[in-house]
């Protein structure tokens, strides 16, 4: 296999199987954007399915479509500054996943991305918003919660926004 | 690894295959989630491990990180853990007790993190300028300086305890060395660097020190070239508005640097810049000698103040580097505009951008200014296919002859704004012809109606000399547009040079000052002459104020 993918003239490609079971098949060239997978390539176990028992099918078709349009030949830095502007505007649960994808799959733009966009969704909003935005739920009782403010205040100084946007 | 098992059978499916539904119970592993939680989601931020919400965590600021400490149990320590950087910055304190209040905070947050290495630190604020009634207040202030200084000390000792890679002291925000009893922060020799953190300490972290930027604080020449030297993986360097750099060599083997700004130094007198990997340069200042000894690969170049100028008017000087360079971003003062020749002619000798892709200026200006002379530059960049124009208005004396009978009232507003944009934009010398005018003089009026005359026919004439047609250029982009008679024609000439236009676009978000400048309804009329003249395929695009 290794003999194999070292040629440049053909195109190899690889199955992926979503923790549901889908099986999505993709260019080597783009698949080995993930660290994970280009090992399992160099290890010799690409010419079969590779099982990804971490990532469902929703969460898998997003993370092939950000290699698609991250693989180096296909697109322009404006393309992919506007992919990526979008890509960031997906349901929080769904980044969350992809994060979590990304980072099983070891694709650092992706996971810094991902990371970054929730981080955007931590930034400016008081801590009640972040609760709800992230369905976190405060296992403090409200004297822990002032005596902790009080061991940081600096942190919660400025103007805080309420809004769950 | 233990999730791939090798499978014989290989199915191949079209990637949009029909989602199925998702069950919620055996998604996700929870055994790598932290053991304080008790929230089991199935999917949500709780079924990260902590890895990853540190990750997340580096992506704030250290203060926004640390308010997540209420969020619950799980997340109360999590932040002293952020691995990525650690920022503070605050532009709100010009005042002592704000200072002192942020810098407190600082020492107080720094204390707190556990982490055994952060990748940045960065910290800005403004350096209060206080000005103390002399004998009364002085020993305080010197006191309180020195406890000031003295922290300052404590994070450049913190940054090389955590083996930074990239380190910012920034105290941009304030007044450039203040002038009352306080001296900017300053690091005048090495032997005050050394003694911060130590000798050891502080070459360690500088081997694998990957960035540096310094802004408004006093650091010299000695300082400078001993970090150069000690930081083989160097790749940026920034070092802005240092009043105690005279001279400074960048040379050595610097084989990372990629990236270097020198700007508003103004004491500085010479510099030699040897480095074979720089890629991006940004020179900000006065006109010095051409610094560059060996840039093969220096191809992004940002140059301002009277550099910029000399750039413009004595291209020979500047050719042995024009050549290479593919984006090029021109930051014309006033000062420069009013060397512009009265008749509008051009310079007899041309920069040679025969690579140049990407062309910014950022031109301050007065309404009433010409602005067709800079369509040259386009000339002689026959690769040319982005121009950005970006446009800072000063008011100029049209709108003074205009107003007459509110002569004096606007003088006097006239002479404020001028002051503030003075400050503004760096300029050092009176702006325009009227400003020092508090009474209108006999023969002023005339004298205004002259000089726009002039202006005019110099503009036409600049219009004249540049009349051409480029091949290449398909996007021009006009920032700060008000509507003056300045920037429409420089719209439409642009329009006649650009042949090969596929988008021009028109954004009147400027400067804040600028916005009572604007003239919404010559806007609206300018647009309509462009989209006449716009040629055949192009499309115009409008953006900003102006247009509601």
């Amino acid at each position: 296999m290794a003999e194999a993918s070292s040629s440049i003239t053909e195109k190899f490609f690889l199955t992926l199987k979503s923790s549901d079971g889908d099986e999505f098949v993709l260019e080597e060239s783009i698949a080995i954007q993930s660290i994970t997978i280009k090992n399992m390539v160099e290890d010799g176990c690409s010419s079969s399915v590779i099982p990804l028992s971490k990532v469902d099918t929703e969460t898998l078709i997003k993370v092939i479509e950000y290699m698609k349009m991250h693989s180096s030949t296909s697109s322009n830095e404006e393309e992919i500054e506007n992919f990526d502007k979008k890509f960031v505007s997906n349901s929080i649960n769904t980044i969350l996943n992809i994060l979590e994808a990304a980072n099983f799959l070891d694709i650092n733009n992706l996971l810094e991305l991902c990371a970054e966009a929730v981080a955007n969704r931590i930034k400016n909003k008081t801590p009640e918003a972040v609760r709800k935005i992230f369905n976190i739920t405060s296992d403090f009782t409200p004297e822990e919660e002032a005596e902790i403010r009080n061991e940081t205040p600096w942190a919660f100084e400025g103007n805080l926004d309420h809004s769950l946007d | 690894m233990d999730d791939v098992m090798p499978f014989s059978i290989k199915r191949k499916r079209d990637l949009l295959i029909k989602k199925k539904k998702r069950k919620t119970d055996d998604v996700m592993p929870l055994n790598r989630c932290s053991k304080r939680q008790k929230n089991l989601f199935k999917c949500g931020i709780d079924n990260l491990p902590d890895e990853l919400l540190i990750a997340i965590l580096s992506c704030l600021t250290f203060q926004e990180a640390a308010r997540t400490c209420i969020l619950s149990q799980r997340w109360r320590y999590l932040w002293k853990y952020t691995t990525c950087s650690i920022q503070f910055y605050n532009e709100g304190t010009l005042e002592f007790e704000a200072a002192e209040k942020f810098i407190n905070s600082v020492n107080e947050g720094l204390k707190l993190h556990q982490g055994e290495s952060i990748e940045q630190f960065k910290v800005g604020f403004v350096y209060p300028s206080i000005s103390y009634r002399p004998n009364k207040d002085t020993e305080f202030a010197i006191e309180r300086q020195s406890k000031v200084n003295h922290d300052i000390d404590g994070w450049i000792n913190f940054a090389m305890e955590k083996q930074v890679k990239v380190f910012e002291l920034n105290m941009a925000a304030g007044p450039l060395d203040s002038t009352g009893l306080w001296r900017n922060y300053s690091i005048p020799h090495v032997q005050k660097l050394l003694s911060i953190s130590g000798e050891v300490k502080l070459l360690k972290t500088l081997t694998t020190l990957k960035s540096f930027r310094f802004v408004n604080i006093r650091i010299t020449q000695e300082v400078v070239e001993f970090l150069l030297s000690h930081c083989p993986l160097l790749e940026q360097v920034y070092i802005s508005a240092s009043k105690s750099l005279k001279r400074l060599k960048v040379a050595g083997s610097l084989t990372k640097l990629r990236s270097m700004e020198i700007s508003n130094c103004d004491s500085l007198k010479t510099m030699k810049v040897h480095a074979p990997g720089l890629v991006s340069f940004t020179y900000i200042g006065r006109d010095i000698k051409v610094p560059f000894k060996k840039v093969p690969l220096l191809s992004e170049l940002t140059i301002g103040g009277d550099y910029a100028g000399s750039f413009i008017f004595d291209a020979h000087k500047h050719s042995s580097y024009c050549r290479n360079l593919k984006k090029l971003k021109l930051k014309v003062s006033r000062k420069v505009v009013a060397d512009i020749s009265p008749i509008g002619e051009l310079p007899s000798e041309h920069p040679q951008l025969y690579n140049l892709k990407e062309l910014e200026l950022d031109i301050t200006i007065e309404e009433d200014d010409g602005l067709c002379f800079f369509t040259f530059l386009t000339k002689c960049s026959p690769q040319l296919s982005r121009l950005t124009i970006k446009l800072l208005f000063l008011p100029g004396p049209e709108r003074c002859i205009d107003e007459y009978t509110e002569w004096n009232l606007l003088i006097k507003e006239v002479t404020k704004q001028r002051l503030m944009f003075s400050e503004l934009s760096g300029c050092d010398r009176p702006l325009g012809s009227i400003s020092p005018l508090r009474e209108v003089q006999p023969g002023v009026i005339e004298a205004l109606r002259q000089y726009l005359t002039e202006a005019r026919a110099a503009d036409r004439n600049a219009q004249e000399a540049t009349k051409f047609c480029h091949k290449r250029l398909e996007v021009v982009k006009l920032v700060g547009f008000i509507g003056c008679s300045s920037d429409c024609n420089l719209a439409l000439h642009l329009l006649r040079i650009a042949r090969s236009l596929t988008k021009m676009i028109i954004d009147t978000e400027g400067h804040p000052k600028c916005a009572s400048l604007m003239n919404k309804k010559a806007i609206r009329v300018c647009v309509e002459q462009l989209k006449a003249n716009l040629p055949p395929g192009a499309e115009l695009s409008t953006h900003g104020p102006g247009f509601t």
